[in-house]
C-alpha cells in the first residue's frame, strides 16, 4: 500500500471513529490526550470546563471525579491490555445553583507503554431510569405486602368475630331457659298452700314469703329483660362489625385481583337458585324475565352476586311483611344498546317519596334490626364495576324497584371465561 | 469595527466581504452555506487544523471537514434558526488535540459561520 492510499485508509478510521456515539480518547502515559473523538469532547468538555482546567491532560481531570479509577490505573502493572472494563462511576457536579449528579461508564486499555485509550459514555438518563424503575417494583410490592397484612388481619378479625358471636347466642339461650319457670311454680305452690303455711308459722310470715317471692321473681325477669336487650344490641354490634368487614375485604380484594368477563343470567340464576327454599318458606313467589343471551361484562362475580342475593332478600322481606294477598318478587334483564339493566321488583311494603336513593347511603336502614350497611355495600359494588343502582317506589304498600345498569362501553364484550 | 471576533455586528460585515478580505483576518473563519457545506476556509483557520483550504471547499463541515465538531456542542447548534454563541472547544481529527474558542454565527444571511480562536 504506497503512502496516500494509507493516508486515505487512516482518514476513513477517523471519520468512522469521530461518529461512534462514545467517548473516546487516547493519552500518552501521563495523561496528555493525543486523540479525542466528538463524542469525547462532548462528555469531556463541560468537566474540564466545571474542574477549572485547561482540556489537555485526562488524568488531572480523573483525579478529580473519579479518584478511584485513578487508583486502579496506579495499581495496574500489566504491559498492555485491558485495566478497567465497563466500571460506572458517579460523578458529582458543583453547580452555582445545585449539585447535580452524572453517571459514566469507564473502560481503560494500555495498547502500548505510552497509548491507553479511555471509552466512556454518559449513562445518567439510563442509571435514572433504572433507579426509578427498581423503586417502582419495590412500591409494588410493599403495597402488595400491605394489602395482603390487610387482609390477612380482617380473616383473623372475621373468625374471632363469629367465635364471639356464637358465645353470646350461647348466653342468650342459656338466659331464656332461667330459673324463673321453677320460681314462679314454687310461688303458685306457696300461694296455694298460703293458709296452711300461715297455721304453721304464722299468716305475716307467710305473706311475707309470697312477697318476697314476688319480689325476687320481678327482680329476676327484669334482670333477664335487660341481659336480653343488651345482648340483641351486642349481636347487633357484632353484625355491624362484619358488614364493615366485609366492605374491608372488598376494598382490599379488589386491588389485586383482576376483572374477569362474567355473565350476568348465570349470576341471576344461582342467586334466585339460592333463595328458592327461603321464598317457598315465606310463601313468596318469585319469577324471572332473562334473555338467554346476555353479553358477559367484565366484573367480580362473587361481589356482583351478593348484590343480587342483598336485593333479592331485601325484596323477599319486604314483601313477607307487607299484607297483600299475592306475594310475589320479579327479577328482569334488559339489553339495550349502551346498558344491561336489571330490575327486581316487589308488591311489598314501599316507601314513601318516588325515589330511595338514600337508602344506599351508610347508615340509613328502614329494618329495626338492620345495619344500614347492606345497600351502601351493594352500592359501592355496583360503582366499582362502572354501574349505576337505584331504588324507587310508587308509595307505601305499593311495592318498590330496585334498578342496576351496567354500562357495556365500560366492559369490552369478550368470551367467558 | 465590525471585523474583530468579538465584534457585535460581525454576521453581516463577514457575509459582505470578500474572500480576500476574510483571508486576511486574523482567526480562523468557516463560511458554510445553511446546509452545512463548505462555502470559504481561510488561511488562519487552515493554520489552526493543518488542513489546506482546497480539501474542504464543497464538503460537508460537520461530517467531512470536522467530525470532532459533529455534537451537540456545536454541530447541532447550527440547527437554530439565530445564532451567536462561543463555546470553549478542543479540534482532534487529523491533529493533535488544540483547545479552542468557537464563535458559531447564524442570522438572516445566506450563509452561517463558524470563527475560530486558537487558546
Amino acid at each position: 500500500m504506497d503512502t496516500l492510499a494509507t493516508e486515505i485508509q487512516v482518514q476513513k478510521m477517523l471519520a468512522i471513529i469521530h461518529q461512534i456515539p462514545l467517548g473516546l480518547i487516547e493519552t500518552d502515559s501521563v495523561g496528555n490526550i493525543k486523540q479525542i473523538n466528538a463524542k469525547g469532547v462532548q462528555l469531556m468538555l463541560p468537566l474540564f470546563i466545571e474542574a477549572k482546567l485547561g482540556p489537555t491532560n485526562l488524568l488531572d481531570l480523573l483525579k478529580l471525579i473519579a479518584p478511584g479509577l485513578i487508583v486502579k490505573l496506579e495499581a495496574s502493572t500489566i504491559e498492555t491490555g485491558n485495566i478497567i472494563n465497563q466500571e460506572h462511576y458517579s460523578i458529582k457536579l458543583q453547580n452555582n445553583t445545585d449539585s447535580l449528579e452524572i453517571h459514566y461508564l469507564f473502560s481503560v486499555n494500555k495498547l502500548s507503554a505510552n497509548s491507553f485509550m479511555y471509552t466512556f459514555d454518559d449513562i445518567t438518563e439510563m442509571y435514572k431510569k433504572e433507579q426509578l424503575m427498581s423503586q417502582a417494583l419495590q412500591d409494588k410490592a410493599v403495597e402488595q405486602s400491605k394489602f395482603e397484612i390487610a387482609s390477612g388481619v380482617l380473616h383473623d378479625i372475621g373468625n374471632a368475630l363469629v367465635g364471639f358471636g356464637s358465645y353470646v347466642t350461647k348466653i342468650k339461650r342459656n338466659i331464656e331457659q332461667s330459673d324463673i319457670g321453677t320460681l314462679n311454680n314454687l310461688r303458685t305452690f306457696i300461694q296455694k298452700q298460703q293458709s296452711a303455711i300461715g297455721n304453721a308459722i304464722g299468716e305475716a310470715k307467710a305473706n311475707a314469703l309470697v312477697d318476697l317471692l314476688n319480689g325476687v321473681i320481678a327482680n329476676m325477669e327484669q334482670e333477664k329483660m335487660d341481659v336480653k336487650k343488651s345482648i340483641n344490641e351486642q349481636l347487633n354490634i357484632i353484625s355491624h362489625i362484619q358488614e364493615i368487614l366485609n366492605i374491608q375485604r372488598q376494598y382490599v380484594k379488589g386491588q389485586s385481583s383482576d376483572r374477569l368477563p362474567v355473565n350476568l343470567r348465570a349470576i341471576i340464576n344461582d342467586s334466585t337458585a339460592m333463595l328458592l327454599a327461603s321464598y317457598d318458606k315465606k310463601g313468596v313467589q318469585i319469577t324471572s324475565d332473562i334473555p338467554i343471551k346476555v353479553p358477559p361484562i367484565k366484573g367480580d362475580r362473587t361481589k356482583l352476586m351478593q348484590v343480587i342475593l342483598n336485593l333479592l332478600k331485601n325484596a323477599v322481606e319486604s314483601v313477607f311483611l307487607a299484607n297483600v294477598p299475592d306475594k310475589s318478587v320479579h327479577i328482569a334483564l334488559f339489553v339495550n344498546d349502551e346498558s344491561i339493566d336489571v330490575t327486581i321488583t316487589d308488591n311489598g311494603l314501599g316507601f314513601e317519596g318516588i325515589n330511595g336513593d338514600h337508602f344506599f347511603e351508610k347508615g340509613v336502614t328502614s329494618k329495626s334490626e338492620g345495619t344500614g350497611l347492606g345497600l351502601a355495600n351493594c352500592k359501592s359494588i355496583i360503582e366499582s364495576h362502572n354501574g349505576t343502582i337505584h331504588l324507587e317506589s310508587k308509595g307505601v304498600g305499593l311495592g318498590a324497584t330496585a334498578t342496576i345498569a351496567f354500562e357495556i362501553k365500560q366492559h369490552p364484550v369478550t368470551a367467558e371465561k | 469595527m465590525n471585523n474583530e471576533f468579538d465584534s457585535p455586528g460581525i454576521l453581516e460585515w463577514l457575509d459582505e466581504q470578500p474572500n480576500e478580505i476574510l483571508d486576511n483576518v486574523n482567526f480562523g473563519v468557516v463560511k458554510m452555506n445553511k446546509s452545512g457545506t463548505v462555502v470559504f476556509y481561510n488561511k488562519a483557520e487552515a493554520l489552526i487544523t493543518g488542513v489546506k483550504s482546497e480539501n474542504t471547499i464543497g464538503k460537508h463541515f460537520f461530517t467531512q471537514v470536522a467530525p470532532c465538531t459533529n455534537n451537540f456542542l456545536v454541530a447541532e447548534k447550527f440547527n437554530n434558526t439565530n445564532l451567536d454563541e462561543q463555546v470553549q472547544y478542543i479540534f482532534t481529527y487529523v491533529t493533535q488535540p488544540i483547545p479552542v474558542i468557537l464563535r458559531l454565527l447564524k442570522g438572516d444571511c445566506d450563509n452561517q459561520y463558524m470563527l475560530v480562536k486558537k487558546l
